[in-house]
């Protein structure tokens, strides 16, 4: 007991408690400080730490994603801000943000305000908050989005009858209903006369543009179906004519030039039909045209101009500021039901996301139509059938590895090998009529899938060799006792046990193969696929077609639209689609695992 | 089964036929399938190094048709003597009668003697300067009396179906050749009838403004029409843009000059003068004379030429100047000698330069010739690509050899005259031929050289690019220009995917590796297993989303909280620590039960307050170190270097005194803890944590002051990696860096734990059991002997960084830069296989070292992938034993 000889540096414990220490002779050991040192709590703290971040990180992720996401189609409030030097904008906030202005952004404002503004701002310390508003109107304005600061606004007020509409194209537009105008001629003047009227008509035009756009898909695709379908029978009948003549057998010759007659009757008289069935659409399209053309609201816009709206070009239209919350859930709904369902407009900044959904679904159902049987079958040989020894082993671990080697040189092989090297040898056999341009010697669905595969096969193999290792060795040896043969116990009695860890390996594929993106920029997604890769049209699958892609569609409009600031809460949407799926995918399979490992526990390191 | 039973018995039934069948066949689907898909798997490494393999093949050249011909006569050494052939090498033609004439003959396969096919005449005098480009077939010529004429000689394509032409040719077969009036006609793979004519359009004389003869005469062609540098016998330069105008009314054409000329320097010299060239933008005049002594002439003012700069382009060595022309581009001097050497020299900008416009040339690559008996044989005559920057070389002993000039590389050579030297030689317009002509004969060379410009030099050593100081690691594949030469230096992106890995590495292995020691060792079962699932989902949110979220969402967010984030890495441990400090000063009774709420406490504890701390000393760090603006300061505008030092030097302190506290000063005070009670000690421990924290922060603030009072600045370029801290840009390394280590977090953190759970339960408890508490159970026991399995977890999160594409993608900005700069984007191989394959060329040497690009990270990975898994096998064999 040498208290006293505390090195000066620790100076600072106090003497008085070491004194008071000193008497109470055999301590109890729990509260000794060596041990204190020991329990090593500071560091606890800190792997606690780590821990904590990694999980916040996490859920502030998912929080982040879910809350955008889901509040991307709330109908959100228009505000109307005046500003210090006369103008006004009219819109929907979207984002705020403080920062220190230059002293310039003052001296521009009128005479007048910049008093008012210093003070403000000397008030505020020199920080300003300012707004992102969005106030459309691109067409007459030329910008989506205007920044507003608090320090050169006049006044902010909430217009009641300002309008949203969001428009065929253009974007949105926002404005004050002033008259509405049947041909021309005003049947309704004042705000609320005009919107009454815009609401009474707008269901018909509504389904007018519905009907015009079913007979642009419908029937001019069918049209032009037949069209292409002639066109490729003569070139494919001039070319065996062509092939004919190069062999220089004189009854080929004749054989082949006859066809080429009569596909090219064939192809005048499907034109002719073609043509007048063409016509026909075109009329009907016309009149409905014609009929919607004749409905126009005039909406008074934040600069004080007029410009007239075609009733037909409005998507949807609701006054912002008059909304219950009712009406907002139902538009709120709609525009999550144009989501899911309808085709993207305006350069995939607005409209729905249908076609990368279904592009993604069929994807990821073709991949795993490839890669679980193939997967499973090598895992049966790596671990029933081959004999085990340092070569099983090699290519066991090599086979891990792959699901290491980086996405996007599975992208590259299968560019190089599918598109090019396969797809342009198929197109040379088989599709010499649409040369040069190619059909499957490019990027496609089928290409895709099978480069996911190919990606995703390390992941099924070793979750099935997995689970036929689980199945204990006392269950194949009763079998065979019982006289049954390898594959009889492979096939009623592995199987069945392994199943679930089989299917858990198909579900982790699917996720990975339903998040991958950088491959399919490679192999086959694209920027906008207007065609579906199943449709009405024989033969129905089309493989060869590019298709979209949730997950590219999220990289194409974050990155390469020309309006990304519109196109975030856009993206935020297609992401929260995305991470569910793969998210549920992800539960799905673990959940599956943790029941197999459950019921096989102790059999598996 | 026909194999007797092991017991001995006989066996009472017979198997059925049918299970046999069904037995035999999965067997042999099931071996045959297996061993396909695993072949399968390994033909993704065949094919992508079959397709990278023809980049470093070995160019040919191999002669395809040779003929003897009349001579070519006399020639003023002014004289370009030139030679072209035509694309699909059907037909050629060569300069005879001293300059006047084309000779133009057949050289296909069909005549192997060669058929002529007429001349041409071009001029009816005798010039006595000529100069012709391969890139375009210019021609300019200067005569005796003081006059120049410019022209062009081309092959002229047209297509003829068969009943266009006479009967005699219908019977051509696919390739075959005939002659229609003077010109080949040729049928091509699709049927047509194509005819290739020889044209020499020359224009009128034009007067070069003094009656003397035109000495030398070159001509460089911009798309507002011909610059003409001519030097006359009367000792001037004169540089002169011509422009044509047609009268509407006549049909006449004028032709106007405009330019300027200067005096040459020491025009008198003995030694006779050699060349004259004007380079492809017309700012710049080269003189030179036959021992390699230059003038250049500095004509960004056409008006006013002046001399920039002397010197020799032999290097004062005895050997002559003996060719003397311009590469594609017109900007590099290609300078044949006596010697068999061919140098190129082009201009770079040099502060230190004499001359008068700050421009040098200097000389990057020399290329030497063949060495025959008695010395190098002399360089005699030298084409360019029209399409490359590869060069031809005739030789003075009848040989010829081929080189791309950037990568520095031999590639062929032939020798068909033997002992003839070579006058003329020119690559054909595809490049796949090289045409030769001597007095005796003409000859034609098949060259198979795919991919010159790629050598394993040129794709990952540097490479000294035209118009560049010095060689360099470039990665630049295109640009808007047509004379642009892409550049493809691997080492950029190989360094850039070093970068990405690095920061993401230090961000995200300390937090995976920590957090998962937390939870195996001292969280809950409970609640552990309701926490890993929810960190392991993590690994399934695609990459895509991550990228996403840190290009548009945290690169903005982090651009205005730069000095908060770079505090928070500080700040937040040292709070998580404070808690642990301040928790020890509890009751020991009190400790146990509230330790179970260690995570609640951490969640709205330390880490709220770390935030709050960080926020609220981010400006004051960046007032005291910072100038007050990082981003000016990282800009160089503001401040000095000492406060970016003191940021640099903080990690090397904090090691260095927390080393010498757990070294030197715990084992010293653990005597004296020894006789202290508990609380006492927390409180001596918090001092020293304090006292710790001031010592090494202080260090860092006067080492930082020191290296600043050195004159050295933390924004400078350190050697190998760069700038470490410059100029901010928005998608930088610190955000890439934070999202990709959250990227690796899950997949580190999962097995990193899997490896702590699976050390035997035994050893843990023994541990326990002999009086260790959990803290010094798991660093000394469960950690050392989990160690293999915490390596392979942290390689396996490696792998993934080195990888990741969408992340980079969308965060890094995409700059191929050499630096580390942590404020600055990269782009990395994945990224740019990514940007750059959908648009290369299939085949193209661009597209062969994308693949390479592929199978570099294909190899990197699994590499690092085998090396991670052998060592966890090994572990887990050992964890066993245990």
């Amino acid at each position: 007991m040498k208290a006293t000889v505390a090195p000066s540096a620790f100076a600072v414990a106090p003497a008085a408690g070491l004194a008071a220490a000193r008497p109470a002779a055999p301590r109890p050991r729990a509260s000794s400080g060596a041990s204190l040192v020991a329990q090593g709590q500071p560091m606890m703290w800190l792997t606690a730490g780590t821990l904590v971040i990694a999980l916040v990180m996490t859920l502030g992720l998912l929080l982040l994603i879910l809350v955008r996401g889901l509040g991307t189609f709330w109908p959100a409030p228009l505000a109307r801000f005046e500003m210090a030097d006369g103008s006004v904008h009219v819109g929907e906030v979207t984002r705020r943000d403080r920062y220190r202005p230059a002293a310039r952004a003052i001296d521009s404002l009128p005479a007048a305000a910049q008093e008012a503004a210093r003070e403000l701002l000397e008030r505020q310390r020199g920080w300003s908050t300012r707004w992102l508003v969005r106030t459309g109107n691109f067409d007459v304005t030329g910008v989506h989005f205007t920044w507003v600061d608090d320090f050169a606004l006049a006044g902010r007020s909430a217009p009641e009858w300002a309008v949203i509409f969001e428009r065929l194209t253009w974007g949105r537009l926002y404005g004050e209903p002033a008259a509405f105008l049947v041909d021309g001629a005003a049947t309704a003047e004042g705000a609320e006369a005009a919107w009454r009227e815009f609401e009474r008509h707008h269901p018909a035009v509504e389904g007018w543009r519905a009907e015009r756009r079913r007979l642009e898909r419908r029937d001019i695709g069918d049209v032009n179906h037949r069209l292409e379908t002639a066109r490729l029978r003569v070139r494919e009948a001039a070319l065996g004519y062509d092939d004919a003549r190069a062999e220089g057998n004189a009854s080929s010759i004749a054989a082949a030039g006859d066809k080429l007659a009569s596909e090219l009757e064939k192809a005048a008289s499907v034109d002719a039909a073609a043509n007048a069935e063409y016509a026909q659409v075109r009329a009907r399209i016309d009149e409905l045209q014609r009929s919607s053309d004749r409905y126009q609201l005039a909406m008074r816009l934040s600069d004080g101009s007029e410009v007239l709206v075609p009733l037909g070009q409005v998507v949807r239209g609701y006054p912002a500021n008059r909304l219950g919350p009712l009406r907002k859930l139902g538009i709120y709904l709609s525009r999550w039901a144009e989501f899911l369902t309808a085709d993207p407009r305006e350069a995939n900044s607005e409209g729905g996301v249908f076609p990368a959904i279904f592009g993604t679904v069929v994807m990821t159902l073709l991949m795993s139509l490839a890669v679980v049987p193939f997967g499973v079958i090598a895992a049966l040989y790596l671990r029933e059938y081959a004999r085990p020894g340092r070569l099983v082993s090699t290519v066991r671990i090599a086979i891990n590895n792959l699901a290491g080697v980086p996405s996007i040189v599975f992208g590259v092989f299968g560019l190089g090998f599918f598109s090019y090297l396969i797809g342009g040898g198929i197109d040379e056999l088989l599709f010499r009529a649409k040369l040069p341009s190619p059909t499957f010697g490019t990027g496609g669905i089928l290409w895709a899938s099978l480069t996911l595969a190919l990606l995703t096969l390390p992941v099924v193999i070793v979750a099935t060799e997995e689970a036929l290792a689980a199945v204990p060795g006392s269950m194949r040896e009763g079998s065979y006792a019982c006289g049954a043969s390898k594959w009889q116990t492979i096939k009623r009695i592995v199987m069945p046990r392994a199943m679930p860890g089989i299917m858990t390996g198909m579900i982790l594929a699917m996720a990975r193969g339903a998040g991958e993106v950088a491959p399919l920029m490679l192999v086959g997604a694209v920027k906008l696929a207007p065609e579906l890769p199943i449709d009405r049209y024989f033969p129905f699958v089309h493989l060869e077609r590019s298709f979209m892609h949730l997950g590219f569609h999220i990289f194409d409009v974050g990155f390469q639209s020309q309006n990304s600031e519109a196109a975030i809460p856009m993206v935020f949407t297609s992401t929260l689609l995305l991470i569910l799926i793969v998210v549920l995918l992800n539960v799905t399979a673990i959940r599956l695992r943790s029941r197999l490992h459950r019921r096989f526990a102790g059999s598996q390191f | 089964m026909s194999q007797p039973a092991f017991t001995g018995y006989q066996r009472a039934h017979k198997t059925r036929t049918g299970v046999r069948i069904a037995e035999v066949a999965s067997k042999s689907i099931i071996t045959i399938g297996g061993i396909g898909v695993i072949a399968a798997v390994f033909l993704v490494f065949v094919f992508l190094a079959s397709v990278v393999v023809p980049l470093v093949g070995r160019s040919r050249l191999e002669p395809a048709v040779s003929q003897s011909a009349s001579g070519q006569g006399a020639f003023p050494s002014a004289v370009d003597r030139f030679v072209l052939v035509d694309e699909f090498r059907v037909a050629a033609a060569e300069l005879t009668d001293g300059g006047r004439t084309l000779r133009h003959f057949r050289i296909d396969p069909g005549v192997p003697g060669g058929m002529p096919l007429g001349e041409l005449p071009l001029f009816d005098e005798r010039p006595t300067s000529l100069t012709y480009s391969d890139d375009g077939g210019w021609l300019a010529a200067g005569f005796a009396d003081g006059t120049f004429r410019l022209g062009q000689v081309l092959f002229e394509t047209a297509f003829f179906e068969d009943e266009d032409v006479p009967a005699g040719l219908r019977a051509l077969g696919e390739g075959e050749v005939g002659v229609l009036d003077g010109a080949s006609i040729q049928r091509t793979p699709i049927g047509q009838l194509r005819l290739q004519r020889l044209q020499a359009h020359i224009q009128d004389p034009v007067a070069s403004g003094h009656a003397g003869s035109v000495l030398l005469i070159d001509q460089t062609v911009r798309s507002v029409g011909p610059v003409i540098a001519m030097v006359t016998d009367d000792g001037v330069m004169r540089i002169s843009a011509v422009t044509r105008r047609r009268n509407i009314l006549t049909g006449r054409v004028t032709a106007t000059v405009r330019g300027g000329s200067a005096a040459v320097p020491d025009f008198g010299r003995a030694v006779p003068l050699s060349r004259v060239l004007v380079s492809g933008n017309a700012d710049a005049v080269y003189v030179l004379w036959q021992d390699g002594a230059f003038v250049r002439f500095d004509t960004r003012d056409l008006r006013e030429p002046a001399v920039a700069e002397r010197g020799d382009v032999l290097r004062n060595d005895a050997a002559r100047l003996t060719v003397a022309r311009f590469l594609l581009g017109r900007d590099t001097l290609l300078i044949g000698d006596s010697r068999g050497r061919v140098r190129t020299w082009f201009r770079v900008r040099d502060q230190d330069a004499a001359t008068a416009d700050g421009l040098l040339l200097v000389n990057a690559h020399t290329f030497d010739g063949p060495v025959v008996p008695g010395g190098p044989a002399a360089v005699t005559s030298i084409g360019s690509s029209s399409r490359k920057r590869m060069i031809v070389v005739g030789y003075g002993d009848g040989s010829v050899r081929s080189f791309y000039v950037t990568s520095n590389a031999f590639l062929a050579e032939a020798r068909p005259f033997a002992g003839v030297p070579i006058t003329a030689v020119a690559l054909s317009p595809r490049d796949d031929a090289i045409a030769a002509v001597t007095d005796r004969g003409f000859a034609l060379l098949a060259l198979d050289s795919p991919h010159p410009e790629a050598t394993l030099g040129s794709i990952f050593a540097r490479v000294w690019y035209e118009g560049n100081r010095e060689p360099a690691h470039v990665w630049q594949s295109s640009s808007g220009t047509d004379t642009f030469e892409a550049k493809y230096g691997l080492v950029p992106l190989i360094f850039g995917t070093i970068k990405a890995t690095i920061y993401s590495m230090l961000f995200g292995v300390p937090l995976a590796l920590l957090a998962a020691i937390y939870t195996s060792e001292f969280l809950h079962s409970r609640l552990r297993a309701r926490i890993k699932p929810i960190i392991e989902m993590m690994a399934s949110v695609p990459s895509v989303v991550l990228g996403f979220l840190a290009g548009l969402v945290f690169a903005p967010i982090a651009e205005r909280a730069v000095p908060m984030i770079l505090v928070a890495f500080l700040v937040i441990p040292l709070t998580c620590l404070a808690g642990g400090y301040l928790f020890q000063l509890l009751p020991d009774r009190t400790a146990v039960i509230l330790s179970r709420f260690r995570i609640p406490f951490v969640l709205v504890g330390a880490l709220p307050l770390g935030l709050l701390l960080s926020r609220l000393a981010g400006p004051v760090a960046e007032r005291a170190l910072f100038a007050g603006d990082i981003k000016l300061w990282l800009d160089g505008q503001i401040g000095t270097g000492a406060g970016g030092w003191a940021m640099m030097m903080l990690p090397l302190t904090g090691l260095a005194t927390a080393w010498y506290v757990s070294r030197t000063l715990a084992p010293r005070l653990r005597a004296l803890y020894r006789s202290l009670p508990a609380r006492q000690v927390a409180l001596l421990e918090i001092v020293k944590v304090a006292a710790a924290v001031t010592v090494a922060g202080g260090a860092a603030l006067l080492g930082g002051w020191l290296l600043h009072a050195l004159g050295l600045d933390s924004r400078g370029s350190f050697p190998v990696v760069g700038p470490v801290l410059g100029t901010y840009v928005q998608r930088n390394s610190l955000v890439v860096g934070f999202v990709m280590g959250f990227a690796i977090i899950p997949i580190i953190y999962t097995i990193a734990d899997d490896a702590l759970k699976s050390v035997p339960e035994h050893l843990r408890s023994a541990s326990l059991a002999a009086g260790a508490t959990p803290w010094q159970t798991a660093m000394r026991v469960i950690v050392p002997t989990a160690m293999s399995g915490l390596f392979s977890a942290v390689m396996i999160g490696l792998g993934r960084a080195v990888g990741e594409t969408m992340i980079v993608l969308m965060a890094a900005g995409n700059t191929p830069i050499l630096e580390m700069n942590l404020f600055n984007g990269f782009r990395t191989l994945a990224a740019n296989i990514a940007v750059e394959l959908p648009e290369a060329v299939v085949d193209s040497t661009h597209y062969r070292i994308l693949f390479l690009a592929a199978l570099t990270l294909f190899v990197m990975t699994f590499v690092v992938n085998t090396i991670a898994e052998s060592v966890r096998q090994r572990f887990r064999r050992r964890a066993f034993e245990l």
